[in-house]
This record gives C-alpha cells, structure tokens and sequence, in this order.
C-alpha cells in the first residue's frame, strides 16, 4: 500500500496523544505523585496537540478535508466513522478531565478513566479500519489492533515517563509497566510478522477463476502507472525492510528499556539525562512512524493479482 | 445509507464470456467516453501528453498467460470493471455514506457531491473498481451506465451499458442476475459462470464465463491414405482416385 | 443545516440529454470504416458509438473509434500551412496562407508537367481515395503513383486476383454464419476489425465449431482459437503443401468443385524448350481446351455435359497435352512436403498436421452443410439448394509479408479450391465488387511521359503477361518504384517503400517534386529508418541541392514525416470533411452486399486547414488537368471534393457512389443525382445493396449474380470466372525468362524470374534466409499490430496512450533461458544491418525462435507533439530500423529491395536477429537508437485533461426504471 505520509503521521500522532492518558492514568492510578501545575498543563497541552494534530492531519489526505464532518454519519457500519466520531467524543471528557484535573477538582480520576477508555476505544476503531480489510491479508489480522492500541500506549507512556523524569518523580511501578508493555509490544509484533508470512487464501487463481498452477501476467491495462497501481502496489526491498524493523525494534523498544534500567547506572549532568530521556521519547516515535511505515508498503492489497504481484 | 440495502429488487449485472473476450480494450474505452461527459464526468487525464500520462478508467483489460493441462499454455484476456457485489465492503467501509448501493437495482454508485475522498472504498473493493480521481478529489467508480440504461433520450435498444453495446466480439452481457428467467441468467447457468475471489466473501453480481479448453468434436485424428504403400508412385496414386471416384 | 448524522442521498438522474443531435458518418481510426453516430452536445462531441444499421460494424465499435473524440482532441492537429525555412529535417517553419501554399505547390508542379510529368512522384498512404488520386496522377500524366498496398500486403490482392479473382485482405470474409471450421493464417487485427471480431464471436459461441489460428504468437484473436499452431515465421506455405499432400493421398478432394469452377481440366502443352510449354491449350476462338473421357476427344472446356479428364496424356496438333491437374498433383505430391519432414522446418508437429488435414477433410466432407436456396449457374441450370464446405479460410500479413508470400497465399487458396470451399456456404466468400476474371484489367499505363499530357488508362493495373511491364526498349524500368518492371513484375500496387531510396539515387532517374499524402515515411512505414532519414537531407554534392529536390507532404497531424517536407499542406480531421468510400476503389461492400458510404463533416474545423481531396482537385484545376476544368479553363469541381463525389463521372452512368444514383432509384448505374449526398446522409452516409439470397454464394458461376456484376460493370462480360489453380500468367513470365516472346528479361534477371515464377506454386525459403548468416542471425522477429492503436496515429490519443505508451521485445522462455534473460532486461537486438536497444520480457504464447513486439509504438522525440521525455520516445521502439531496405548486393553491385520477387510486397517480416544482453555500462535506460529532437513550436504542456466537463448536463423529466437485456453474442435487440 502507499505509505501517505499523512496517514503515518496522523496514526502515530494521535496514537500516541491517546496513549498518554493511559500512561497518566497507570501513575495516577499507582503511583504517589503530587504533580505540579506546570506538569499538568505541559501534559495537557502536549497531549491535546498531539491528538488535534493528529485528526487535523488526517484531513490532509482527504481529496475534500471541508467534508469531513459528513464522516460521522455512518457510525453503524464503517470503522472510520466510529473512529472520528469516539475521537470527537474523547473531547469531551478529555478536555473536562484536564480542566477538574488543572484546577484539581475531584472526580478527574473518574474523568480521567472515561478518557483513556474513549481513547483506546478510537485506536482501536483505527486499528479495526485497517484490521477489518480482508482485501490487505497482512492487515486483516487479529494482532493489527492490538498493536496500534499497543503502540499508542507505548510511546504515549514513554511520553509520560519522560515528563515524570523531567519534573523528578519517583516511578516505581510504572518502569514495570513500560517494560511490560514494551515486551508485550515486541512479542505481538514478532508473532505478527511470523503470522502474516501465512500465504492468503485469495490467490491468482480466485483472482481469475481459472484452474492452474502457472498463471503468469503477461499486459497489464497500461504501460504506464493508474491509480490502483500507485496506491495499491508499493514495494521495498527485502533487505530495506529488515533494516528497518530492525530500527524499529532499536529505537522504540530496546532504546527506551536499556535507558529506564540503566540510567542510574550512567554517569551523566542530571538535564542530560533529562533531555536524554525525552530523546528516548522522540527515538521510540520515530521508531513508531517506520513500523507505520513498513505496516503500510511491506503490506500487498490483492488487487496486485490482477497486475501481476507475487504473493 | 452505507448499510447495505437487505436485498435489491433486481441485480443488474454483466457477464464476462473469457472465450471470446480478444483483448481489444473497445469496453474500455467506450465505457471512458461514454463517462467522462456522464453522471460521474470528467473522467479525468493527468498530463495526457507527458511523459507519465495517467487517468480515471472503469474498466480495464489484463492479459494472463495459464498454463493448461490440455494444450500448454492459454492466453487469457481479462476485462475488470465494478462487480456491483452485494456485499460490498466499499460501500460498508465507507464513513459518509457516498458510496452506497441502490436498492432498486444494486447498482453501486459514489455520491459526488458527499465523498470525502479518504479512499476507504478503494482499499476495500478486492477487484481495484474504485478510481479516484486526483483532480477532483473524489472516489469515481463504474456507474453500471446507470445514466444510460434507463435513459428515455436514447432509443430502446441503446439503452444498454456502453462497454457492452461496444464490444465487437459479443463477449459481454448485461442484465438481471436476479430473474431467474432471464436469458442471462440462462446464459451463466449453462457456462457455469462464476464468481471472481469468491473467498472475499463479496458476492459480486457480475459473472465470469471461462475460456472452453477442450474441444473434441472430431472422430479421427488422421487421413487414411487410399494405398498402404508409404511409397505408392505417382501414376499408382492416379490409377487409385481414378478408380475411387468413379 | 448541517447535520453530520444525516445521510444525504444522491438523486440519480437517469435520464440525462445526451445530444442536441446524432450525426451519422464514418469512421476513420482506421481503415475497417464502420459506421458511426456522433452524439453532438453544445457543438462538442458527447460520445460516439457505433451504428447499428451499418453492413460493417452493426454496432459495436472498437477502442480506436470509441477514442475518436481524443483525436479531434489531439494537440499534435496541423494548424496551417506550412513553409520548410533551414534545413529541410530541423522543423523550422513559415506559416502562410493557403493562396501562397496552393501557388507554390503550383509552380512547383506545373514546372514538373510542362518538361516531364514522371517527375513527380504521387505516393499516397492510407487514404481511401485511390480512385482520385491514382485518376489525378494519371490526368497529370505521371505513372509514379501508387497508395501503400505495395508495402502492406499486396500479396494477398495479387496472389488471390491471380488465382481466384478475388482476395482475402479487405475483400473477402469468413461466412461466418455457417462456417465450422476456421484456419486463420497470421492475422493479428486485419482491416476487417470489427467484422472479423464480431465473427470470431459468432463462431465460437455456436456448437460444433472450432477455430485454429496459424500464428507465431498467441495473442489477440489467436488467444480464443480452439487450437493454437505456433508456426516458424515465413513456413506457412510448407504447413499449406503439407496438408495438401495429406489431403491428395487420402483422395479427400471435392473432385465435383474442381470441375465445375478451376481450371483443372485444362490441356497444357507438354512441349519443353518450346514458346508454348506450359501454356494452356486453345481452340481457334481462344477457348481452353479439355479432353472428355465419355466422347474420348478434346473439347472446350465451356461444352457441357462432358466428362472431363483430370490425367492423362493426350496430343493436340501432335502436341502432347496434359490436363493442368495432372502437373498440379505431380507437383504437391512431392515426398518433400511429408508431414514428418515439414514438422522440423515449421515447428508444428506431425501428428498435428496429420490431425488437421484430417480435421479439415471431416469438416469439408462430412459435416456438409446444404442451403435451402434455389439458384441457377451461368449454364442455365437451376439448382435447388446451394451445397457447402463449411471450412473456412483467412489469411493476412503473417502470409503477405514475406518474401514467399504470393505464393504461400497462392498455396492456400489451391488448398481451399481442392477442398470446394471458395465462395459457398460455410467458406471464404467474396465481397462485392469481386469475384472478377482473372487476370482482370486494366493494365498498368506509363509507357511514356510526354510534357503536358495525360495518360488515359490509370497508373496501377494488373499485368498478365510480360508486353504489359512498364519497361523500356532495354528491359530498364519505367516507374521511380521499379513496380511492374522485372524486378517485381506483378507489382500491382506498386512499392511505396521503394521510391526513397530510388529517387535519392537517381535510380532509374531523378525526380524533381516528392508529394505525399498521409503516410509516415520518414519513420513506421520505412524500413532502414535511419538512412531513409538521411536520404531526405542528403544533398548533391556539386550543385548542394537536395538529392530529392522539393517534397510537399499532407498530413493532419505533426508526425514524424512532417518536417521533411518543404511544403506542408494540413488536412482536416476525418470528422471535418467529406470522404467517399466507393465502389471504384476500396469500398465497405460485404458477401451480402455491395454498399459504399461517405464521410460527412460533423465539426467544424477551427484550424486554418483544408481537406487534403479538396487540395488536390484544386490544384487539379490550378494545373488545367484534364477532367478537372471545363472547356473554359474553369474549375469544373469549383465546390471540392464533395462536388466531385456527386459530380463526377467515370464512366457513363458510374460515378464515385453507386447508391441512388438517377432519380434517386438506380443502384450501380445511373445519371447524376443532385441530390445523392442527401439521401447519403439520411439513410447513416452508407448505401447497401444487398443481394437476392440466390445471389449469395457461387457468385463466379452464379448466373444472377454474374449479370448484375456485369450490369454495375465490376466485370466485363457476363461469364464464369474459372478459378485458376494452374496459372498461366505465371508460366508466361517463366517462358520469357527463357528466352521466349518479344519481351525478355535482361540476363542477370533470367535465373531470378525462373526460379520464382511457376505455375504452380511451390514454397522457397524465404529470401533474407539465404543473404544473411543464419547460424548468427537465428531468430525472426516480427511485429504485431494492436488492436487499439493505428500504426502511429494512436500516441497523440490522450486516451490510448494511457494503454500502450512503450513495448518490449518478447521472447520466448527457450530464448531466454539460451540468453540468460530475464524480464526487463535491456538487450540488443542485432539484424545484419543494424542494431536496437530494448527492454525484453518473456512470454509463454510464442513460437520458440521468434521474437515480436507491437507495431509503431516508439515515437520519434519532438513529433506528435507528445513530452519529448515520453515513454513513446525513450522506452519504445520500433523494428524499423533494423529491416532492411535492400537486400545485400549482388555480385555487379546491385541491390533488390527486400521484397517479394513477384509483387515487390514488402518483406517485413522476413527479418532475422539476434539479441544479447546489453553490457552494464551500455545501459541508459533508454532506447537506442535515438534521433535528434525534432523541433515543433505548436508544442504546449497540457497538464490536465477534463473533457466531458465542458458538456452542460441537463436532463428530461421522464425517468424509467426498465432496463433492457443484452446477451452480447446473440445481439438481440
Ligand atoms: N515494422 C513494421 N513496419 C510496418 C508494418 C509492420 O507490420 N511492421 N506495417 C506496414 C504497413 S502494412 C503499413 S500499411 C504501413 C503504414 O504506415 P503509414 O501509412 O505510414 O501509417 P500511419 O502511421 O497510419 O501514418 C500515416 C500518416 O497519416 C497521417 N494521418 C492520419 N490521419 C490523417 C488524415 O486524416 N489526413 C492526412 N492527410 N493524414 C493523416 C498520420 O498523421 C501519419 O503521419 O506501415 C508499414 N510498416
Ligand atoms: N488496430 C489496428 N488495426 C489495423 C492496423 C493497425 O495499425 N491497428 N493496420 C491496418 C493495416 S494497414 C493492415 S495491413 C492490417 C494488417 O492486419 P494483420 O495482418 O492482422 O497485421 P499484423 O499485425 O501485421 O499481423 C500479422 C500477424 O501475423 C503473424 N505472423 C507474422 N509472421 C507470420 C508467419 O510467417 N506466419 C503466420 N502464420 N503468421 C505470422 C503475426 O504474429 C501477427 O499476428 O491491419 C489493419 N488494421
Ligand atoms: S467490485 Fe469493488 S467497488 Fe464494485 S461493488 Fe464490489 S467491492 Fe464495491
Ligand atoms: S472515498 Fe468517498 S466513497 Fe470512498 S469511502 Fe471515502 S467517502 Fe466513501
Ligand atoms: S457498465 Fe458502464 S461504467 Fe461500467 S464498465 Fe461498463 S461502460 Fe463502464
Ligand atoms: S470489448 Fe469485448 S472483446 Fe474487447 S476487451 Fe472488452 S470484453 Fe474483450
Ligand atoms: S474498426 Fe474501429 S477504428 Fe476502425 S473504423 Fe471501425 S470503429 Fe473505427
Ligand atoms: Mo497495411
């Protein structure tokens, strides 16, 4: 599939926005942390950004973004709708949650669990957009969606972990927590990327309907590119891709836990490790940005049967 | 609505006979020319004169060489436009409801006016029906010539979608899937017609015919000589069809 | 409001207005020319489709024609007349006036007219109006004139009008109601476009039929043959012999036919080394002669109720006389054309071909097929049904081009008569005007050129003896082209792809104005591209002038052609102009009937062009040719071309169009009509005669139809034409080469003309196989024409580009895997003359040692007015350059063009090469050659494409929900 930079930017971007609600709620929830309003604002700030960043660049893509409210109206049936419409409501107890919580009135926490379920419920109405589609076999795999609500709460909590290191907070259990994740994380990938080596079911053959072994492509309908071929039909090489999961793997998961577990060990200006860790933020997202890239160019719409791709 | 309709009073459709389809792109393009001034017009070209031209089609031909047990290898000519499936995961996928299946006929169409051009449908369709059309920011998709099928402006026997009344060898048909009286119907039912990617679980409407592949009808497979003699001379071959046709 | 919740239905107007009006005409994206409704919307195309009353297409239309609108569309359309300032080849122009165009054009060709009219060498290419063209040279008195049929496929018209007097090519067709079994040798699309493919589709889709294409590639039309026979290049006419052995041992012969309709009976005078060996035996009043086995004496062959025999040996005048079959038969019978010894030579194997004859003598013999249509022959004796074969043959240019390639379609057509299936139910059938006497007149004229003055016969003809060649007192050719002289002695259409070479040559003379008309010389249509390009800017060394000295050139668009000429003269668009598709010429006539039809203008030009017909009567005028001016030196056709199509008479009563002609009620023959375009244009700009069904079939012994034939004037006299399986005209040729007759050939020539003039034909290798080093050059490449594009009118279409803007070299896997070649691989392909580099792919539907790709895809960079950056220009090619144009020298020095060595049919496809990968340091991604940009100001980037907005929508209020069923093949509408 093409990999729109649009629809990279804005599955990671809002992904991680939603995640940083989780985060929050894990510290909130377990740890002992008197946050500062400077914290508070800087998170609220950050994470509202993010996830209005995100949908604003989710219109990017659209041939017309000034229609994009028409994208509620079918809720019942189709997966982008549900999620502008729970992304739309997240707001709700999403900007009532930082108000209570700014000016500390009680009942954030209740507001606070309403976000983070609202926020997992839109991931996981992206990843079910994509997880949905039996015509992209490598997407259409119970694993898409728990990876994308996964990886928000990965790198969101990564967000949150390296705040709490900025403004000096003790974690305890969250480091725990990330390492679980982050484990959960690469585990669910690499059986996903074992699973979908499966070969589909939809094969030249359905493709055409003719029995044979040895169905070869000879013309296609131009000599040139069409659409199809360009959104649909998009390569890396071997090689380029496992360099790039590699990276990934790097950069959002062994980065960030050799940093959580061995930073006391490095001997270093404490805002060094402080700006360090927000590194470890930044590393882990663009690590998230090449896994939405790969999720997009390593995977084959069907349709390539029909111009003859190889599966 | 973007819900499919539960059921459709008819189910137009096309039937695609692979075993005369040449290949000759003619439903292509007329299917182009009747479009681009039709209910989805323009059917736009990008830099139709540069050196990567590019379009909006709805229908397209793929040529796939198959090996054959029965006579080697089979050059298969492949024409592909909107299957009009009844489950269509286009039309379900999609979050504005443009793109919507009739429930008079089942005829997949993309509402112009409401496309918010996020490509959804087009990621959903299996059989690359949908063309969106970069200038116009919309989803475009074949139309079933519903602007010509049922059009009072053209005499009876025009009303008949444009690749087919096109195509020179005869090799599409166009009508009710549904009525089980139909001579199409007839006609799928004899060339056990099939579904294409029936595993995506579409139910597409139009119907594929597959190319013949053995064809026996002749009781010898070689000419008996009128003389056993490998080496029968000339004037001996005279003599003997002189005799044999008096 | 805005409610996002809401679903907002579309209202589907289903009733839009598609047109303010339809108008009728005919096609022209290529030369099938089927009818076609213009649906006209605010003055623009709205859509055209196809007429359904129309004899050719019935309907249905194919991709070139359903891109019509791109082509009026196309920015590449000459805009004005054109004056060459530079260099002739770099593309700087003057537009001027068409007074200043038509003035030079002119002085340029009176000039020619007032010393020596052959000067001017009239080469026309794919226009359908050879009857103006060919009567205009011959009024301007010039006999170097002739269309493209020399280097398209004037095999098929010689080998059939030799044979048959009809042919395949565009004038016969498969009766594809009734036919059961269909050999189709080497036809990718043919000019019968439509009607091939709606036939193909006929004949599948009834029981008990089968279809076998005869092709090195399996593509197209032989993609849907029930049996596929991947023959070697240029052996189709060792297939043909070997299926006739099978058929003559087996005695599987419709000995009846070959009685009743051939020439098979006739005496031959068995009198070696004498003038009339070979020759038929005839009575004092010039009648063939038989010998009767019942009377036991020799009679004329027209003598009913004799027995006459097929063998034997008997004397005439002391004479030993042979019938024609016996020496036919002795001649096929040759253990050389065993199928187990063809099977190597052809790739096909010997079972298959053993399978064939048999199938084909089943089909023929035993699935007879008898129609209940009563008829009477031409002596008068009346029949109740008509009987037929129900196999069927068709062969194009995998026959014609091909330096065997008369006698291979020869081959084929004794194969159909020795089967009985030439004109009757189930078989080949003529489509008016044919069948016609065979040699049929007129001969070619030209014996001189006198300053001024016009020739009264036409330019091309049929010669049927040497006394007819265009050769002077020393056997030198007359013509520029050499066509009719004994290089090419049938050369009935003359070799277009000659005059180039000869005329820069000077060779037999020079020439001093080259006009052209609509053919792309300067790239797909000429062979040796390069230097054909170099010979139009080559100047004299001495003088410095041009070796060709002036060219004037039509075309409509900005082709490759267009800057090599120092007067361009821009035509209209065929939707611009009228055109007369007539009966005199190429018409659109079917077995069923003999129709022609017009072109009407449905738009108007906006260009400052004009109709390239209207030009040439014009300057027919300007000239004072005869028949173009009145007695008072005024113009006698002042209204163009439309003038002269109602105008104009041929022949007493036979003009242009032969549909309501008189008073509006005579067919064929009839005064003037005032008003023959009116009823043109109300009835779709055709008119179809059909015939009474007793006229269907038989037509060369059908007594009915024989007279009407007769009475239209297609045939001079009202008897049967015998078709000729022993040709005499052959035999007259190989006698001269042996010294007998007034006219001989020049020594060095003798060997040439006996080897291949027989009359009876007899396969040989092709000629580049002997010339060239076959071990190197192992492999034949060909080329195919697409069925969406027109030689290379179709890259400027913005809508069949998007299809096929570049090709490849396909090979086989067998070649492949000898070459280590992969798909895309880049590759030289190496001719003995030259070299290209392409990409390859490899393909599984090819025969194993030939290799083809599309015809005339590759563009030149800077024509057509395309992005000189196309994929046209840098990764498609064309074979052209490396066909050569003249065949190695002899051992004087002289090179024979690479021609058939009977007709000078251009042997395209007789190429052999060999391919290599290309080094690594070789590869540019780019073809090679390439050749300079060519300059073209009228270029402009044109970014996006929105035709169809333009046109308003506006709808009618009644809306219908009834749809109508359409089951493709059965058409039932
Ligand atoms: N390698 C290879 N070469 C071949 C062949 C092959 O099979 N292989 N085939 C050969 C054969 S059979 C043929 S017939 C030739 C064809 O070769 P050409 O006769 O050269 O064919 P076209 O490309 O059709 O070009 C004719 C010219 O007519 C112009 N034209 C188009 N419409 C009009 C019009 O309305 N008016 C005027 N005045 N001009 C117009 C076009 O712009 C073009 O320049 O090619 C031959 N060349
Ligand atoms: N779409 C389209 N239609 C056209 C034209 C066009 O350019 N485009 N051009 C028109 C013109 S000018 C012409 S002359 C006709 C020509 O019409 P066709 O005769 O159909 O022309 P080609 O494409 O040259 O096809 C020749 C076929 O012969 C095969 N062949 C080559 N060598 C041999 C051989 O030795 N033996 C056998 N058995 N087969 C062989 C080739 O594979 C090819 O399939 O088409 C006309 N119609
Ligand atoms: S073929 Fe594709 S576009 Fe057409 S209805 Fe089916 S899924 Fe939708
Ligand atoms: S592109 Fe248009 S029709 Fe397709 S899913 Fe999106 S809104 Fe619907
Ligand atoms: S039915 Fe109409 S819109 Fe659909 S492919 Fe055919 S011509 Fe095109
Ligand atoms: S028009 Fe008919 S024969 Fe030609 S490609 Fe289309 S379906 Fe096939
Ligand atoms: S075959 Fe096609 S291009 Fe040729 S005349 Fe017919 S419709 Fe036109
Ligand atoms: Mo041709």
């Amino acid at each position: 599939m093409h990999p729109s930079k649009s629809i990279i930017f804005f599955t990671v971007i809002s992904g991680t926005g939603y995640g940083i609600f989780i985060g929050l709620l894990f510290n909130i929830l377990f740890e002992e942390i008197v946050y500062t309003i400077e914290y508070k604002l800087f998170l609220s700030l950050v994470s509202f950004l993010m996830i209005v960043t995100g949908l604003l660049s989710s219109t990017l893509h659209l041939g017309h973004p000034e229609r994009a409210w028409r994208a509620f109206s079918q809720w019942k049936t189709s997966w982008l709708s549900r999620e502008g419409l729970t992304a739309v409501i997240t707001f709700i107890p999403m900007v009532l949650f930082y108000y209570f919580w700014i000016i500390n009135i009680k009942g954030y926490i209740l507001l606070l669990i309403l976000t983070s379920i609202f926020s997992i419920i839109t991931i996981f109405c992206t990843g079910q957009m994509y997880a949905s589609l039996k015509t992209i076999p490598s997407w259409n795999n119970r694993l898409v969606t728990p990876i994308y609500i996964l990886n928000g709460i990965t790198v969101g909590s990564l967000f949150v972990y390296s705040l709490n290191f900025y403004f000096n907070y003790k974690l305890h259990l969250f480091e725990k927590f990330i390492y679980i994740i982050i484990i959960l994380n690469f585990v669910t990938k690499v059986i996903y990327w074992i699973s979908v080596r499966k070969k589909s079911n939809t094969t030249i053959e359905t493709a055409i309907g003719i029995k044979s072994n040895n169905i070869t492509f000879f013309e296609g309908p131009h000599t040139g590119k069409n659409y199809l071929t360009t959104e649909m039909i998009n390569a890396i090489r071997k090689q380029n891709s496992n360099f790039l999961r590699i990276t990934f793997c790097i950069l959002s998961f062994i980065t960030p836990l050799y940093m959580i577990n061995q930073y006391s060990y490095l001997v270093a200006d404490p805002f060094i490790l402080k700006i360090s860790m927000i590194a470890v933020f930044i590393l882990s997202f663009i690590g998230m940005i090449i896994e939405r890239y790969l999720f997009f160019i390593q995977s084959k719409h069907v349709v390539g049967l029909y111009y003859g791709e190889k599966y | 609505m973007t819900e499919l309709p539960k059921k459709t009073n008819k189910k137009l459709g096309l039937v695609i006979d692979l075993d005369i389809c040449v290949g000759c792109h003619a439903c292509a393009v007329n299917c182009k020319e009747w479009n681009t001034s039709g209910h989805s017009s323009p059917l736009h070209d990008v830099e139709p004169y540069g050196d990567d031209p590019t379009g909006v089609w709805f229908n397209r031909i793929h040529t796939f060489e198959v090996e054959t047990e029965v006579k080697g290898s089979k050059t298969v000519h492949f024409p592909k436009s909107c299957l009009h499936c009844e489950d269509a995961p286009c039309v379900s996928v999609c979050p504005t409801g443009a793109s919507y299946k009739r429930e008079e006929d089942g005829i997949v169409l993309v509402n112009a006016d409401t496309c918010i051009g996020c490509k959804l449908c087009s990621w959903a369709c299996p059989y690359g029906a949908r063309e969106y059309d970069e200038t116009a920011g919309v989803m475009k998709k074949c139309t079933l010539c519903v602007d010509k099928i049922y059009n009072e402006n053209l005499p009876e026997n025009e009303r008949v979608p444009a690749c087919v009344s096109s195509c020179p060898t005869g090799a599409r048909s166009f009508g009710d899937l549904a009525d089980e009286n139909s001579e199409i119907v007839k006609l799928v039912s004899e060339r056990e017609g099939y579904d294409l990617m029936p595993e995506q679980d579409c139910k597409p409407v139009n119907k594929y015919l597959a190319p013949k592949l053995n064809k026996d009808i002749f009781k010898n497979n070689e000419l008996k000589p009128i003389s056993k003699d490998e080496n029968q001379s000339f004037e001996d071959w005279i003599e003997q069809v002189q005799g044999a046709s008096k | 409001m805005i409610n996002p919740f809401e679903t907002k239905r579309e209202v589907v107007n289903t009733s839009p207005i598609v047109s303010d009006e339809v108008k009728k005409t005919t096609c022209y994206m290529c030369a099938c020319r089927c009818g076609i409704n213009v649906h006209l919307k605010d003055g623009k195309i709205r859509y055209i489709d196809g007429n359904k009353d129309h004899p050719i297409n019935k309907g249905v239309l194919c991709a070139k024609g359903s891109a019509g609108i791109m082509q009026q569309n196309s920015p590449a359309k000459l805009t004005k007349p054109l004056l060459r300032v530079g260099e002739r080849g770099e593309g700087n122009f003057k537009e001027i006036e068409w007074d200043e165009a038509l003035r030079i054009a002119t002085t340029w060709l009176s000039e020619v007219r007032n010393k020596d009219p052959k000067k001017l060498a009239f080469f026309t290419g794919r226009d359908q109006s050879q009857s103006l063209t060919g009567w205009w040279a011959s009024k301007f008195g010039t006999c170097n004139f002739a269309a493209h049929g020399g280097f398209c496929s004037v095999n098929m018209a010689a080998a059939g009008m030799y044979t048959i007097g009809g042919s395949f090519w565009e004038f016969g067709e498969v009766d594809w109601d009734h036919t059961k079994y269909l050999l189709l040798f080497g036809c990718a699309e043919d000019h019968d476009s439509n009607p091939i493919k709606m036939g193909l589709g006929n004949l599948k889709t009834r029981k008990d039929t089968k279809f076998v294409s005869i092709n090195p590639v399996k593509t197209g039309y032989s993609a849907i043959a029930d049996e596929w026979l991947g023959i070697r290049p240029g052996t189709d006419g060792l297939l043909v012999h070997s299926i006739i052995y099978e058929l003559l041992k087996a005695n599987k012969i419709d000995w009846k036919y070959l009685e009743r309709f051939t020439n098979s009976n006739w005496l031959v005078y068995n009198n070696p080394g004498n003038k009339n060996h070979g020759l038929f035996v005839r009575d004092k009043n010039n009648q063939p002669l038989i010998f009767c086995k019942i009377k036991k004496k020799i009679l004329k062959s027209s003598e009913e109720n004799t027995k006459p025999s097929f063998f034997g040996s008997y004397y005439f005048n002391d004479v030993n006389v042979i019938p024609s079959f016996e020496l036919i038969t002795k001649e096929l019978l040759n253990d050389d054309f065993k199928p187990s010894i063809v099977a190597s030579k052809t790739d096909i194997k010997e079972s298959v071909i053993k399978r064939i004859a048999s199938e084909i003598a089943e089909t023929a013999f035993e699935k007879e097929i008898e129609l209940p249509i009563k008829w009477t022959d031409i002596n008068g004796k009346k029949h109740d049904t008509m009987i037929g074969r129900p196999v069927s043959m068709h062969a194009m240019r995998g026959i014609s081009a091909h330096s065997n390639g008369f006698d291979t379609c020869r081959l084929i057509h004794i194969l159909q008569m020795l089967i009985g299936s030439i004109d009757v139910p189930g078989g080949f059938r003529y489509k008016a005007p044919y069948p016609k006497h065979v040699v049929p007149g007129p001969k070619p004229s030209g014996h001189k050129s006198i300053p001024n003055t016009s020739y009264d016969g036409m330019p091309l003809g049929f010669p049927s003896s040497p006394e007819d060649l265009l050769t002077d007192e020393n056997e030198k050719p007359i013509r520029i082209d050499k066509a009719f002289s004994w290089e090419n002695p049938l050369s009935a259409h003359g070799l277009m792809h000659m005059v180039i070479n000869n005329a820069w040559k000077g060779d037999p003379y020079k020439i001093d104005v080259l006009f052209m008309y609509m053919a792309n010389m300067a790239w797909n249509s000429a062979m040796n591209t390069k230097e054909t390009i170099a010979k139009l800017i080559d100047k004299d060394k001495i003088t410095g002038n041009y070796k060709i000295p002036k060219i004037i050139y039509s075309d409509a668009y900005y082709s490759e052609t267009v800057p090599y000429a120092d007067l361009v003269l821009p035509d209209s668009t065929y939707l611009e102009r009228w055109d007369c598709i007539s009966l005199l010429d190429r018409p659109i006539s079917s077995a069923d009937g003999a129709a022609d039809a017009i072109r009407q203008p449905v738009l108007e030009s906006k260009r400052d062009v004009r109709p390239f017909q209207d030009v040439l009567i014009d300057l027919g005028a300007r000239l004072g040719l005869p028949g173009f001016i009145n007695d008072d030196f005024s113009a006698k056709f002042p209204n163009g071309y439309i003038d002269y199509i109602v105008n104009h008479e041929r022949k007493p009563g036979v003009g242009p169009l032969a549909g309501w002609r008189g008073n509006g009620d005579s067919f064929g023959k009839g005064k003037v009509n005032p008003n023959q375009i009116n009823e043109y244009i109300k009835n779709g700009c055709f008119h179809n005669h059909k015939f009474s069904s007793d006229q269907s079939y038989y037509k060369f012994a059908n007594k009915s139809y024989i007279n009407i034939a007769n009475e239209f004037g297609w045939i001079g006299k009202k008897e049967q034409i015998v078709l000729q399986i022993y040709s005499e005209e052959m035999q007259k040729f190989r006698l001269a080469s042996e010294g007998h007759g007034s006219k001989k050939p020049p020594d060095y020539m003798r060997a040439r003309i006996k080897k291949y003039f027989r009359p009876i034909p007899k396969w040989y290798q092709p000629i580049e196989d002997n010339n060239i080093e076959s071990e190197k050059y192992s492999l034949n490449a060909i080329t195919q024409r697409p069925p969406h594009m027109y030689h290379s009118w179709g890259s400027h279409n913005a809508w069949l580009r998007q299809i096929t803007n570049r090709n490849y070299l396909y090979i086989s896997e067998f070649v492949a895997k000898k070459n280590k070649l992969k798909d895309n691989d880049w590759i030289w392909v190496e001719s003995s003359y030259n070299k290209i580099k392409v990409q390859c792919r490899i393909m599984k539907g090819v025969n194993k040692l030939t290799v083809w790709t599309w015809n005339a895809i590759g563009k030149r960079k800077g024509a057509w007015n395309l992005d000189p950056k196309s994929p046209e220009t840098e990764k498609a090619f064309i074979i052209n350059h490396i066909i050569p144009d003249l065949l190695p020298k002899r051992e004087d020095g002289y090179n024979y063009s690479n021609s058939d060595p009977i007709t000078g049919q251009a042997a395209w496809y007789d190429l052999k090469v060999d391919i290599y990968k290309c080094k690594e340091n070789e590869i540019d991604y780019k073809v090679y050659p390439a050749f300079k940009t060519l300059k073209n100001k009228s270029r402009k980037n044109i970014e996006i494409n929105t035709y169809g907005k333009q046109i308003k929508k506006s709808f009618s209020k009644n809306q219908s929900t009834k749809h109508f069923e359409y089951i493709g093949n059965k058409k039932n509408y």
